[in-house]
């Protein structure tokens, strides 16, 4: 499955709307901001595989102990298609870590913790997820059903595979006049390729830097294909500077 | 090389249907259209209500690090979509570095479906045989000067209609 983020925000905003709230409240903006996180943090097909844990019928790989789920990870596995393991009765999905590929497992709530869980370790979060519950009030479409689950998910995603702090930072930074920070960074584009077609299943999304310039990772699922792209300079942008914000 | 090598005289109403051996061995054949009437009819009605499924390839090849450039540019320009920053923000650069990104890869998606052109049907017919597992219902091949679109895919066989049956 693939993730639509620009229709998503579009709903998310809309259901924002109409729920109304003062401004620097918007819950539902944090939602919307943690699907772009996932996307822009390399996470994306990681979360499209944790996704599809709630969708598939099949029955997950089970073990008795943490220790012989860990070693199953060590066996090869097919990076293009979706895996889960459950371990005593708890179901997890197979993700990749980001830096080097390493196969790590997120765990997947059960139906009581989605309709019902408060986090008091991470307050913003759980305030974004009482806030989703009740804009599934509000939807209009089986279309904004989903939207709203999958931003549902996408914050228990973000909890469940450690990433509250990284993802707090990024809602801090995000008015920030700074550039984004590289996943890694390489000096020359040889250790880059190296580093590119070792990896198991890229982080599509992140960001890396070699020789202190910016580049995307690219990677298609369906194909294989993997790039890494330079970004433009502000040059050639026609930019001397970022724009400012003074139009509004 | 003749451009209408390999070609029937009744092209326009049939069907090449391309067969692959466990061996590697090829052997390709025409059909009266007909014989694959639901085929076409599926692939006209898909064509009809999702006008993206297929892709008629343009003549010049397309520059994706321009596109890319150009896409940054634009982007960088223009106040970001909600939930974004604001103009200049981290949360912009990081919207157009993901916007960009994602048509880069469409870019070069494309790309490639545009270098799917062989001079003569054998040459085509080898490359599908190499590439069985990308082939795509609708996925356009142009062979010996005639665009054609792949209206069954399976295992050891391919059928390729000329884009004309779909009009």
């Amino acid at each position: 499955m693939s993730l639509d983020i620009d229709a998503a925000c579009g709903t998310l905003q809309r259901l924002q709307e109409e729920l109304g709230s003062p401004p620097g409240t918007e819950l539902l903006k944090t939602a919307a901001l943690a699907l772009h996180f996932i996307w822009g943090s390399g996470q994306l097909h990681n979360f499209e595989d944790y996704l599809a844990c709630f969708s598939q019928a099949g029955s997950p790989t089970s073990f008795d102990t943490p220790e012989q789920a860990e070693a199953s990870l060590q066996q090869p596995m097919d990076p293009r298609a979706p895996h889960s393991v459950a371990i005593t009765g708890t179901r997890y999905s197979v993700g990749y870590s980001v830096e080097h590929g390493t196969r790590f497992l997120v765990r997947i709530p059960n139906n009581a913790e989605l309709t019902t869980t408060l986090q008091p370790t991470a307050p913003l979060m759980s305030e974004a997820l009482a806030a989703l519950r009740q804009a599934s009030a509000h939807v209009h479409s089986a279309e904004e059903k989903e939207t709203v689950d999958t931003a549902l998910l996408a914050i228990h995603f973000i909890l469940e595979s450690g990433q509250s702090l990284t993802f707090e930072s990024f809602l801090a930074r995000l008015d920030s006049r700074t550039l984004p920070l590289p996943l890694r960074s390489f000096g020359t584009r040889q250790e880059a390729d190296l580093w590119l077609s070792a990896h198991p299943r890229p982080p599509h999304g992140a960001q890396v830097e070699i020789a202190g310039q910016r580049y995307s990772v690219g990677y298609s699922r369906d194909s294989g294909l993997r790039v890494l792209v330079r970004l433009p300079s502000l040059e050639e942008m026609d930019l001397t500077s970022l724009p400012e914000d003074h139009d509004e | 090389m003749e451009p209408s090598q390999g070609l029937p005289q009744n092209m326009h109403e049939s069907v090449l249907v391309l067969r692959f051996g466990a061996e590697g061995q090829t052997e390709y054949f025409w059909q009266p259209a007909s014989a694959w009437e639901q085929e076409l009819s599926e692939l006209r009605e898909s064509t009809a209500s999702d006008t993206g499924r297929i892709v008629l390839a343009s003549s010049r090849p397309r520059d994706c690090d321009q596109e890319q450039i150009d896409c940054h540019r634009d982007c960088m320009r223009r106040k970001p979509p909600y939930p974004h920053g604001a103009r200049g923000s981290h949360g912009h650069i990081k919207y157009c570095d993901n916007k960009c990104l994602n048509e880069y890869m469409a870019c070069l998606k494309l790309q490639r479906l545009e270098s799917l052109s062989f001079p003569a049907i054998d040459r085509a017919a080898d490359w599908l045989r190499r590439h069985q597992q990308e082939i795509m219902v609708g996925t356009i091949v142009v062979a010996a000067g005639v665009a054609f679109v792949v209206i069954s895919a399976g295992a050891g066989l391919v059928v390729l209609a000329p884009v004309v049956l779909l009009t």
